[in-house]
């Protein structure tokens, strides 16, 4: 088990390497100067020259990188070019709203998801799980752009269900949480139909189905309990992911998270917080993938076994 | 009815004129109090005065930071920080008196060591200040910055209510430059360090002070309690959204979340159409020419274009009015560099007018009878660059010459077109730091400015001729003589042709209804402090 821990480590840190290296180059091999970003488009060139000789820029790629990893490994992840605020306090401070937008979505997208999965299987083939499973393949293939748009829209301009916009207040967070919803519900569905289908074949079932359990208590409580093992696994991994940044949802909808930070460093070639938010995200899908991994020993037995 | 039914109506007449008049009048007088919604597009690089060289985040550093002086609802300056100025006969000394009521957010007064302070602060080459160029002209200014004295032995502080500013040569934009929130002061015990950015701390003079920052998020200003200088705000707190697209901030507006809906040219170019056609929300549109301009500049050390010829062939060959259609009406054509609110501009300045054949007949003049092919590199971030570009291709493939379309990142586009020798052709904007042709003849056309990076004059038109007369003006104490300088220097360049002189944007405010006094100002277009909100 220690071993096995272990060298999950060492790869998670080489994954998290590889994803500084990767996304350090592709920042560098962008055509334009960070100098110039910092200096402003009307700065003159005295001060542009200043700017890169104390920012090293004129050093080889090979030489940048070594002090980048040099400062990452001490904690530091450098400060915006455009803001000058330190990247840790930039994607802390961004952290909150796409933690509650994310959070806020799957509980939403779950509560749906479970019941809707369930009957589907239980009553399989029929014209109710006809209609969920083109309902979900349409959520599943919507473009997220166009779908944070649409609602936009419909229920908050037109219609006036809620705020157009920003982020003041829990009611700003239901309509980026339901654009979600729309992209990823349909998915967790028929994830769960699937396995439900299978694990109402097992013999156990049968079994409890012979003892006399109820239908509901077979349904919710026997089936799926054991339906929902690698859904949970799936769930970890595409959690984290979001907690990396919603970037068309939150750009969308004006939200302050990580989403849209690493969109706008994208613009602004920020280099430190496109290469933060980058890590950050690595960060977030590595221990996600460690940690589902090392809690299947616990929640399935039969991999102990 | 006779004479006395006729004296009694018109007594009513006259009862409900002055009734009407009374009404408009006090809807007139600014009220204090309320709060301003307001969009970003993206957040405020910074709210150091120090530091913030872009619009929409100086318009919320100017009020945060007041100067000295600032403009009326002109271009004439009046007294803010400052109680009076005089200026020396020679033009080299301007001495300030201070306001002794002006107080820094946190209750002192300010006094004129805290623009010594301000300035050493600013003019350091630790502070990376983009805009510092503007104060060279302050003697001991290069001494400073090379280390070689402790202060900028320009500016003195005789008394604590007088402040003196020595420059190196007469220059009629003093006061201009003056006004920018650059030369503001600050507050030196409210900062960590002196060199360092200042971060979310309020430590102007301005009638704001700043309530809280959250980055990438919301920015809220509230009025500074203690403010005494003669520029006060009437509206009690703005609040600014942060990361609103113009399309979603068009919505909100209609929605009722925000009183202002855009804070860049006033209406979303998409949008645009839309507003127009409809009466309940143009009402509250104010539109004004402003000082941005578009254009194309040729780069004349890249053949063909180094040839007169080609160059001017390219200004035949745009219609310049159906680009004024493309942006529905938003804009003017140009016939020169100049906009009409920059004093000097010569409204009967020849241009280049839309002739396809003259064109033709100037590139078989050229050498070049079946045309050739070169390439446009602009900014991708603004969408409507796109359908100009567009436009512009298609006029030039008719006289025979292919453009070759190059959308580029904003700081990629940078990098290129302010390098000698690399864009042929390159779409730019300018908009001022202040109302004056050098702000735009100096800075743009200056062959004695060009370097091999970095360099402003995207042509890298270099005519001697020019550069004297511009040499001559920008020291010229007088007024006329000196604007007469600079119409001679612009129409050398007009005939040299190193741009295509396209398009003056017109700037617009969309407003709530019961937000007042919004008329938008050809430096700074929204002005926070003057509005007010009448519900």
């Amino acid at each position: 088990m220690l071993k096995r821990l272990c060298i999950r480590l060492v790869w998670s840190l080489l994954v998290l390497i590889g994803a500084a290296g990767l996304s350090f180059l592709i920042a560098r091999a962008v055509p334009g100067d960070p100098a110039r970003v910092i200096a402003g488009a009307k700065a003159d060139a005295e001060t542009i020259a200043l700017i890169r000789t104390e920012l090293h820029l004129n050093d080889p790629l090979w030489k940048q990188f070594g002090r980048y990893l040099w400062q990452l490994g001490h904690g530091d992840l450098g400060k915006s070019y455009v803001t000058n605020q330190p990247v840790t306090e930039a994607i802390l401070t961004r952290f909150p709203a796409t933690a509650a937008l994310s959070l806020t979505a799957l509980v939403i997208w779950m509560a749906l998801a479970i019941p809707v999965g369930v009957l589907t299987a239980r009553y399989q083939g029929t014209y109710f799980d006809r209609i969920v499973l083109v309902i979900a393949t349409i959520g599943i293939s919507l473009p997220a752009l166009w779908v944070a748009r649409l609602l936009q829209y419909e229920l908050a301009y037109k219609a006036g269900l809620f705020p157009v916009a920003g982020l003041q207040s829990f009611r700003h967070l239901l309509l980026p949480a339901l654009t979600l919803v729309v992209l990823v519900g349909g998915y967790y569905a028929r994830l769960i139909h699937t396995n439900m289908v299978e694990v109402l074949r097992m013999s156990f079932i049968r079994t409890a189905e012979a003892k006399g359990v109820s239908g509901s208590r077979l349904l919710f409580v026997h089936a799926l309990r054991n339906a929902l093992i690698p859904v949970v696994t799936i769930l970890g991994i595409d959690l984290a992911g979001l907690l990396g940044g919603v970037v068309f949802t939150e750009n969308v909808f004006a939200l302050p998270g990580i989403g849209t930070l690493a969109l706008q460093s994208v613009f602004n070639l920020d280099a430190p917080i496109i290469m933060g938010t980058v890590i950050f995200s690595a960060f977030l899908v590595v221990s996600a993938n460690l940690v589902v991994d090392l809690l299947y020993n616990f929640i399935d037995p039969r991999i102990r076994g | 009815m006779n004479w006395l039914s006729h004296f009694g109506s018109f007594r009513w007449l006259s009862a409900l004129l002055l009734g009407s008049t009374i009404i408009v009048l006090a809807e007139n007088k600014p009220k204090a109090g309320g709060t301003l919604h307001l969009p970003l597009g993206g957040d405020i690089s910074s709210i150091d005065p120090a530091r913030c060289y872009e619009l929409p985040g100086e318009l919320f550093v100017r009020v945060l930071y007041q100067s000295l002086v600032d403009y009326d609802d002109g271009v004439e300056m009046v007294p803010c920080l400052a109680k009076s100025w005089t200026v020396s006969a020679d033009g080299l000394i301007y001495t300030f008196e201070l306001d002794p009521r002006a107080r820094f957010s946190n209750g002192r007064a300010v006094v004129a060591e805290d623009y010594l302070f301000s300035f050493d602060r600013m003019l350091s080459p630790k502070m990376h200040c983009p805009a510092d160029f503007i104060y060279f002209g302050i003697r001991g200014v290069e001494e400073y910055r090379a280390g070689k004295s402790e202060h900028i032995s320009g500016v003195e502080a005789p008394s604590p209510n007088k402040l003196v500013f020595n420059l190196l040569k007469p220059d009629l934009t003093f006061l201009y430059r003056i006004a920018m929130p650059f030369a503001a002061p600050v507050c030196r015990e409210l900062l960590k360090e002196k060199f360092s950015e200042i971060g979310t701390i309020s430590a102007g003079a301005g009638p704001y002070k700043l309530k809280e920052w959250n980055r990438g998020a919301r920015i809220q200003l509230v009025r500074n309690p203690f403010y005494g200088g003669a520029c006060p705000a009437f509206v009690d707190e703005l609040d600014a959204t942060i990361g609103i697209e113009d399309s979603v901030a068009q919505m909100m507006f209609e929605r009722g979340e925000l009183d202002i809906v855009d804070l860049k040219f006033g209406v979303a170019g998409a949008e645009f159409p839309r507003i127009k056609r409809t009466p309940e929300i143009s009402k509250n549109l104010e539109a004004e020419v402003s000082s941005a301009i578009d254009y194309l500049a040729l780069n004349t050390e890249i053949p063909p274009l180094d040839n007169k010829l080609v160059r001017k062939a390219f200004n035949y060959a745009i219609n310049k009015q159906r680009l004024v259609e493309i942006q529905g009406g938003r804009s003017v054509a140009m016939n020169g560099p100049l906009p009409p609110v920059v004093p000097g501009f010569s409204p009967n300045l020849k241009g280049y007018d839309y002739l396809p054949e003259k064109a033709r007949a100037l590139l078989a003049e050229a050498g070049l009878p079946n045309g050739f092919t070169t390439s446009v590199i602009f900014p991708n971030v603004v969408q409507e660059n796109f359908r100009m570009v567009a436009a512009v291709q298609e006029d030039l493939r008719q006289v025979g010459i292919i453009l070759e379309v190059n959308p580029l990142s904003f700081p990629a586009y940078l990098e290129k077109s302010q390098r000698r020798k690399t864009a042929p052709v390159c779409y730019a904007s300018w908009s001022e730091d202040f109302p004056d042709p050098s702000n735009y003849l100096d800075a743009l056309f200056n062959g004695e400015t060009i370097s091999e990076r970095d360099c402003q004059n995207l042509a890298f038109y270099n005519n001697p001729e020019v550069n004297v007369l511009l040499k001559t003006a920008a020291s010229s104490l007088n007024v006329k003589a000196r604007l007469a300088l600079y119409q001679k220097a612009e129409e050398l360049i007009v005939e040299d042709a190193p741009w295509v002189f396209l398009v003056c944007l017109k700037q617009y405010v969309l407003h709530q209804p019961w937000v007042k006094n919004t008329k938008p100002h050809v430096v700074w277009p929204f002005r926070f402090e003057k509005m007010w909100i009448d519900r």
